[in-house]
């Protein structure tokens, strides 16, 4: 079964961001993910983030090549088809105005014209739309109405709908496509409902569409910030606006949605507070954790073998304002995914990295003497050299999905206005990883922990490092079992409780 | 702590209890190392100062090798950095069946078997009661802090 996910905008690619980093950590299955970035804002911070994570991912998926059975992590191939923007084949200007040759359009169609003036302020068919639709769905959806997929002779949609193709006719089970994006801002709301309504109809010409699930995930408004003064450009997304947007767009939806077998809903009533940007690289905001309820709606959809039509499902909070691990869906195995992942890259990151550092200082030779697990992955009977550049690099590869992951998980703690109580999300800070720490949190890392007291007082990296001595002895260690890779698959496996 | 690290650990000190008390005075009393002693001095008063000294190593030497143990396998240790100053403390440990055999030797009344009676002390209580048992059982993440122990760990398929 291979899932096509289509992130739509800047709430789309930090659904697919999540999505990634659920992915890494297991919560997927051993079936392909497949992606595609859809912004007219190609250098959009929430856009470049994401595509960031997805790259580390990927190194990182390179690295842990063999046997993904006995461990979890990364064991998901992702294939990013890459990013889509309305603008492609526009160069030069990119204004509302340019794209509908306008001043042609009064010329020869007065009628028409008349129209666009009566639709579209001229502040509207003149401004840059290169920051992307300034969360004015009225100027997405007039854009996104152009795109033809009827003749496919565009990348990466000619790709995506022949390998959908290919996997319907490999007699494959089901496909499944998921669009996500916001219901109530500029990109995601006016391209959702488009792409998926031309995708559907792709798919119908191909008689292949009963043999194909489309769902989408609309986020709900979940964040508002206040205008700064200063600048001339007046056409920019207004928060206040959100609310209407999206009361109008679920109108819309009540009768348009019929092109969708799911439809995901999400939405927070506490409104986190971002700083203002119109658009490109600022457009960078923090991570939130309706993120993470994306990445699980999406597992939901891919795991769901229901051919229910009628089927509602809801989840809630226990408190307003507050999130525990009671509130996640599945709770037991996304916890324990979750915190496998979180140990792994707090152990690397605060423990082993410095280890690592201290055996280059110390030298191949002297370094078993003090750290005796040293050998049993590197330089002893055939096994790699520490010093060779490929292990260094994969030192590095695995560090940087380390601080990425962990840097999303702490900007999810960090959201504003509600407290997330499923790590103590201070000990994951990035700063914390200079050295200065040696892992000595790692019992204390998540909230509620119902273990024991002499549990949680043997949870120790000095146990994890003695468990690296016998690791493969006891658990008969399939590839990779050495070098950095090893090391790390190990360190993994023992990172389990 | 293992099994099989307390196991060697016992194995060494019976090896070295054995080769002290029952081996080397037999090597003596069949003169293979000369004393130029009369037999029934060397009985009466030479094999009495043994005994004496042979038990302070002895007990010296098995002291340091259990204190050594029990202090490893309950060392708090975060990295490499904690590790190596627990070599320090091995090599303290060390000075007990040093110092015990100096004392046995200064103790000896007969002088003239000071070379041979110093080389059997040494070789029982610094090597067979102490080095052997620690770096073939060292435990945890001091296991290779005994000099050789990386060596010797490794042909025992350790």
């Amino acid at each position: 079964m291979s899932l096509y996910v289509i992130g739509i905008g800047g709430t789309g690619a930090k659904c697919l961001e999540a999505i990634v980093q659920m992915a890494a950590i297991g919560l997927f299955s051993e079936q392909p993910i497949k992606l595609l970035f859809v912004d007219a804002d190609e250098s959009n911070g929430n856009l470049e983030r994401a595509r960031s994570s997805l790259n580390k991912y990927e190194n990182c998926y390179q690295l842990m090549s063999g046997d993904k059975q006995q461990y979890g992590w990364l064991k998901t191939p992702i294939e990013s088809n890459g990013l889509w923007s309305p603008f492609g084949n526009t160069s030069t200007n990119k204004s509302l105005a340019s794209f509908f040759n306008y001043n042609s359009l009064k010329q020869n169609n007065p009628d028409v014209g008349n129209l666009f003036d009566v639709l579209y302020t001229e502040e509207e068919r003149k401004a840059n739309l290169d920051v992307g639709f300034r969360g004015r769905p009225a100027i997405g959806s007039a854009v996104m109405s152009r795109v033809d997929l009827d003749n496919l002779d565009e990348e990466p949609w000619n790709a995506i709908i022949g390998q959908i193709q290919q996997d319907v006719g490999g007699g494959r089970s089901t496909t499944k496509v998921l669009l996500c994006g916001s219901i109530f801002g500029g990109t995601g709301a006016s391209g959702l409902p488009t792409i998926s309504r031309l995708i559907a109809n792709k798919l119908n010409r191909e008689n292949i569409r009963e043999k194909v699930k489309i769902a989408c995930l609309f986020v709900l408004p979940y964040f508002g910030f206040a205008p700064t003064g200063g600048s001339n450009d007046r056409v920019y997304a207004r928060s206040e606006q959100f609310l209407l947007n999206t009361e109008a767009a679920l109108r819309y939806y009540v009768n348009q949605a019929k092109m969708f077998d799911s439809v995901y809903l999400l939405g927070n009533q506490n409104f986190s507070r971002y700083k203002f940007s119109i658009g490109k690289t600022s457009q960078r905001n923090e991570t939130h954790f309706i993120e993470l309820y994306a990445a699980l709606a999406a597992r939901h959809f891919l795991q769901n073998t229901s051919s229910r039509q009628t089927q509602v499902v809801l989840i809630n909070r226990e408190h307003k304002g507050k999130l525990v691990w009671n509130d996640l869906p599945q709770r037991d195995e996304v916890k324990k995914e979750l915190v496998n992942a979180t140990r792994f890259a707090y152990v690397w990151l605060s423990n082993i990295v410095p280890e690592l550092e201290y055996a280059r200082s110390q030298g191949v030779k002297k370094a078993p003497n003090n750290i005796p697990w040293f050998n049993k992955f590197y330089q002893r009977g055939g096994l790699p050299d520490f010093n060779d550049s490929n292990q260094q690099q994969a030192i590095e590869t695995i560090s940087d999905w380390c601080k990425d992951y962990l840097r999303w998980l702490y900007d999810i703690h960090n959201c504003d206005g509600d407290d997330i109580e499923l790590f103590n999300y201070k000990y994951l800070a990035l700063e914390n990883f200079d050295g200065s720490q040696k892992g000595e949190e790692l019992s204390n890392l998540v909230v509620s922990d119902r273990r024991d007291n002499q549990a949680r007082g043997g949870d120790t990296v000095q146990k994890i490092q003695q468990g690296l001595l016998d690791i493969n002895r006891n658990q008969n260690l399939t590839s990779p079992n050495q070098g950095t890779s090893g090391l790390a698959k190990a360190l993994y496996m023992l990172c389990r409780i | 702590m293992k099994t099989s690290e307390i196991i060697r650990i016992i194995l060494c000190i019976i090896l070295g209890y054995v080769l002290m008390f029952y081996v080397q005075p037999l090597i003596y009393e069949n003169g293979i190392i000369q004393l130029g002693l009369a037999t029934a001095i060397l009985k009466q008063v030479w094999f009495l100062d043994y005994y004496q000294g042979a038990w302070l190593v002895f007990a010296f030497s098995v002291i340091a090798t259990i204190a050594w143990y029990v202090l490893a396998a309950k060392a708090k240790i975060k990295g490499g950095n904690d590790t190596s100053k627990w070599s320090v403390v091995w090599w303290l440990f060390l000075l007990l069946p040093v110092l015990s055999t100096l004392i046995a030797i200064v103790l000896f009344k007969d002088k003239s078997s000071f070379i041979s009676l110093s080389g059997l002390y040494i070789l029982d209580g610094v090597f067979l009661l102490y080095w052997l048992p620690t770096a073939t059982s060292s435990p945890g993440l001091l296991r290779n802090i005994p000099p050789g122990s990386q060596l010797l760990r490794s042909l025992i398929g350790d």
